[in-house]
């Protein structure tokens, strides 16, 4: 046999086609690669000149339920044109009740770097709160995504004081040159449910017990996401999703029903109770993923992630 | 150069797809290298090489190694939906060889790379590869039983 006909053998090999969801699939997903928004940001910024009311220049959006009020931190560039500079950026947010800081982190893949800042609200009167800041007081990068680990970490550009506001008004936070995160207190908790309930899985005032016994700290706070985490600082991090995720490394490990997330991790039984129910459709099994927790040791608590 | 995706995907799409089923065997291995070739590009800031296709091949070939050579990797060497027939024993065979002689020979023999360009996929040398396809197309014609016969 020659190596022609050979090489006609092999080219005769069959390919099934490939599924056909596949392609509608990725033809959705390539709709919101950044190389089409650059084009989609040409007509945006056409339609700017022309006089349009544009918001185009929000890259995140994220929303925290706290007693009595909702803070919506959301992400801006400086213009629409900017945001292709920021096309490799990240968004975490850990809100915690003990200590009630929320640990705000944004990295950033192109220039592999890691920043963010601390937050809390205190309530001064009704209908006012006071927004205090303070730079990171621990390395965010053990808690991050194995590829963000090795980013440095810097410091943002400026921590700003901390100040007195009223529900709508905005507090701005310089993160880097060209971008910029807007804080914003709202009477809550009712405007931030239905945005919540959009998402696959959400909680409000977790508690986690192991045999009865409450074992999470005093977290007052609803999240909501694609997925749960529950963090065991100093040990592990759980991640609970409805389904196996992307990669499917996730396993089954318990199922919610209503109010209530049951499961077993390492020979313990959980329980995970909310004051909303976690997952539409009754009864569902549930699939979670673990990772170390480099953190200090410290009560149990929650997170959410889309 | 920065490219648009989804032109991109219209492009090459198909091409990485029946690419990475030769190398695979299995249907899902091939969808999910080319969907996360393409997630991959939408997320990087990296622009992507020009030409773009031997980039995407050097890409998808890396992630159905991936997936092959992690411990929960089906065992499969062959889709069970493509009835045994003498192109899928070749398949088969074809399955059989070494990572980078696969590689080698899909890309040379089907998909149509000079040696330099197949060379630069694989990071060898054009006279390496020329050694990787000599065995490849010995080892499998001596597994179908034929007369070796080759031009080198």
């Amino acid at each position: 046999m020659t190596d022609q006909e050979l090489d006609l053998r092999l080219l005769a090999i069959p390919v099934p086609d490939p599924n056909p969801e596949w392609r509608i699939r990725m033809q959705k997903k390539l709709k919101h690669n950044p190389c089409n928004r650059r084009l989609l940001l040409a007509g945006l910024a056409a339609c700017a000149v022309l006089g349009a009311s544009l918001q185009t220049n929000e890259l995140f959006k994220t929303r925290l339920g706290i007693p009595g009020a909702n803070l919506i931190i959301t992400t801006r560039t400086e213009s629409i044109s900017s945001r292709i500079q920021w096309r490799g950026l990240g968004n975490s947010v850990y809100p915690r009740k003990s200590p009630d800081w929320i640990r705000r982190y944004t990295y950033d893949n192109s220039t592999q770097t890691v920043w963010g800042y601390e937050t809390r609200l205190a309530p001064v009167s009704s209908g006012r709160y006071r927004i205090e800041f303070r730079a990171l007081t621990e390395d965010p990068r053990p808690n991050l995504q194995a590829a963000v680990k090795s980013f440095r970490w810097i410091a943002p550009d400026q921590i700003p004081q901390s100040r007195e506001v009223q529900f709508g008004e905005v507090v701005t936070v310089d993160l880097r040159p060209q971008l910029r995160d807007e804080l914003q207190v709202n009477p809550g908790p009712d405007s931030i449910v239905d945005e919540m309930k959009k998402d696959p899985l959400r909680i409000m005032n977790p508690v986690l017990e192991e045999g009865g016994i409450r074992i999470s700290g005093e977290t007052a706070a609803g999240l909501s996401g694609k997925a749960l985490m529950i963090f065991w600082p100093g040990q592990k991090t759980l991640t609970i999703r409805l389904d196996k995720g992307f990669k499917e490394d996730h396993t089954e490990i318990g199922f919610v029903d209503g109010k209530m997330l049951e499961f077993d991790l390492d020979g313990h039984h959980y329980v995970l109770k909310s004051d909303w129910v976690i997952a539409d459709g009754g009864r569902r099994s549930i699939y979670g993923l673990v990772s170390p927790n480099q953190e200090e040791k410290g009560p149990v608590f929650f997170g959410s992630r889309d | 150069m920065k490219q648009d995706g989804a032109a991109l995907f219209e492009t090459h799409g198909q091409d990485l797809y029946r690419f990475a089923y030769r190398l695979s065997g299995i249907r899902e291995i091939a969808e999910d290298a080319v969907q996360e070739c393409f997630v991959s590009l939408m997320k990087t800031a990296r622009p992507i090489p020009d030409p773009a296709r031997p980039y995407l091949f050097g890409v998808v070939r890396n992630l159905v190694f991936k997936t092959l050579n992690r411990p929960t990797a089906l065992p499969a060497l062959r889709d069970p939906a493509i009835p045994p027939d003498q192109s899928s024993d070749v398949h088969t065979m074809l399955l059989r060889l070494p990572e980078e002689a696969r590689a080698a020979l899909v890309l040379i023999s089907i998909e149509g790379f000079t040696y330099e360009e197949a060379g630069q996929i694989l990071d060898v040398d054009p006279a390496t590869l020329r050694v990787r396809i000599h065995r490849a197309r010995r080892q499998l014609k001596q597994e179908r039983g034929y007369e070796v016969t080759t031009h080198d």
